[in-house]
């Protein structure tokens, strides 16, 4: 397979970072292997920065990449920590010429058989989300072309990788929502249940619930899902009726309103 | 299935990001993201079904054992769609659900009878002839549906695809809100009791009269309702009412 042929699957690759189930990580193995392919380097390897911009390494072409860069990150010196706090890329830095700059890295990094580093950042606008670490053997560096081309490539995995991101964030919320949906129903559900059981009004039957739940100390919702599924004794559910509930005048509201927070039911317009 | 096309859009275009959609669309998007905590509230849904060229709207939320709530939705005739797709377990909205797929029928009255064998003609009875169905995804999960109907036959050219594909995201997102501490958005506190409340009640009530799982109960309820052409809202609200019971074998 040629290069142009290859250079086009990868790209084809970075964008089905954008459905749902891809696995990053996974991907991120691939390009940095597909740049040592396309790029002529010697190794590369891939940082994402985490809590408190602590960078991770996540992928890499072969150990001595990910040595190196875990000894980056534990010594805060190097390309990727440098091209991660500008925000901009280090090109073709000679070792050699570098041991002030990077005191411990440098000699490190030579010692593992590199002459040159370069680190790109994944950068999407205002957000760098960390950086791609491009070595090379000798002291020759990436020309022109192929810094463009590095670049891009790190563009497009910035998009997958962000996109990601969002997309779990939203997963994670819709998940929220409509368990709070499913949790109004079963609530209602419960209202029906102990209405039935006791003879009583589902306003009277949620008064219960909410007592219960409180001098029990528990959710509310998981409460009222035992009582739907018949987990629960109702019996045992009507020692937390105040007897002044049962003497309170009937709601002309055959609706009741649905409590799934901490505060007291909002009353509704009948 | 093939879009009958109706012939070049009659709306004034403009770029909404990638998405060229009506001007009437692009505000009704802007609407729903410059007000995030109030979710779908801050667009009337007659507004929504007037750009789109509907005759109603209706966005239900999809909730655990596979059916939907209705969170938002013009009055009449849409409620009764979403009531005769779950009181029959079929129809547009449901595949939609189900499949996660576009559903377009431009006339009912065309559709084979063994694709909606109940609803289409009782969806037809109601003054329904097009519906439209829209799943709202978000990654992984089917958070819900967007259905959309019209009373009289006529398909969806590209530019109501193009405003509707718009409007599902944008919902979608508004849906969601901004970040809360809360485990639920404030757009669905603020709702207070949904409109099936009475449903699920009589679900409750029910379960105990038979001795059944509350699944077994809907669709016990569905079949009385069903049989005696009423709307299950209706039988609900002579269940909680104690006009109705389902242990005296009156079936």
């Amino acid at each position: 397979m040629d290069r142009e042929q290859r250079l086009a699957e990868t790209f084809v690759e970075l964008a089905d970072t954008l459905i749902d189930d891809f696995d990053v990580i996974d991907f991120l193995q691939v390009l940095a292997a597909r740049c040592v392919e396309l790029l002529h380097v010697a190794a590369a390897g891939i940082m994402l920065a985490g809590q408190g911009d602590l960078l991770m390494t996540v992928a890499a072409s072969d150990e001595r990449a990910r040595l190196l860069e875990l000894f980056e990150i534990q010594n805060d010196e190097g390309p990727c920590r440098d091209c991660y706090r500008l925000g901009a890329a280090v090109v073709n830095v000679d070792l050699q010429g570098a041991r002030e700059r990077w005191p411990r890295f440098a000699p490190q990094a030579i010692a593992g058989g590199f002459g040159s580093a370069n680190a790109l950042p994944l950068r999407l606008r205002s957000q760098v989300v960390g950086s791609l670490n491009l070595f090379h053997a000798g002291t020759g560096g990436l020309d022109s072309g192929e810094l463009r081309l590095a670049q891009a490539l790190a563009d497009a995995a910035t998009i997958g990788i962000l996109q990601q991101r969002t997309i779990r964030q939203g997963e994670v919320v819709a998940g929220q929502l409509q368990a709070a949906l499913t949790s109004r129903v079963v609530i209602e559900q419960a209202k029906g249940v102990l209405a039935e059981r006791l003879q009583i009004s589902p306003d009277d039957a949620f008064g219960m619930l909410r007592a219960a739940a409180r001098s029990r100390n528990r959710l509310l919702s998981e409460l009222a899902r035992d009582v739907a599924n018949g987990s629960a004794d109702a019996a045992e559910l009507l020692r937390h009726q105040a007897p002044r509930q049962l003497s309170e005048p009937r709601s002309a509201r055959s609706l009741s309103p649905t409590d799934a927070g901490p505060h007291g039911p909002r009353p509704t317009s009948a | 299935m093939r879009l009958p096309v109706t012939g070049p859009p009659a709306r004034r275009m403009q770029n909404l990001g990638e998405m060229v959609v009506s001007t009437g669309m692009a505000d009704i998007v802007a609407a729903l993201s410059s007000d995030g905590s109030r979710g779908l509230e801050a667009v009337a849904a007659r507004t929504c079904a007037g750009v789109l060229g509907v005759s109603g709207v209706a966005v239900s939320v999809l909730v655990s054992g596979g059916s939907g709530e209705v969170v938002w939705r013009t009055d009449g005739v849409s409620v009764r769609l979403d009531d005769l797709q779950f009181t029959l377990g079929q129809g547009p909205g449901v595949d939609a659900a189900v499949s996660g797929e576009l559903v377009l029928e431009p006339d009912l009255a065309a559709v084979p009878a063994q694709r909606w064998p109940v609803f289409t003609p009782a969806a037809l009875e109601l003054g329904v002839r097009a519906v439209f169905a829209l799943p709202l995804q978000i990654g992984a999960i089917r958070l819900g549906v967007l259905l959309a109907h019209r009373n009289e036959a006529g398909g969806v050219d590209g530019g109501m695809l193009t405003d509707m594909l718009a409007f599902a995201g944008a919902a979608t997102e508004a849906l969601l809100g901004p970040a809360t501490a809360g485990s639920q958005p404030q757009w669905l506190s603020d709702q207070g009791s949904g409109y099936r409340t009475e449903v699920h009640q009589a679900t409750g009530m029910i379960s105990v009269q038979l001795g059944v799982s509350q699944a077994e109960t809907l669709i016990r309820m569905r079949a009385r309702a069903f049989s005696h052409r009423r709307a299950l809202a209706d039988v609900a609200a002579d269940v909680v009412a104690r006009r109705m019971r389902f242990d005296d074998n009156a079936d």
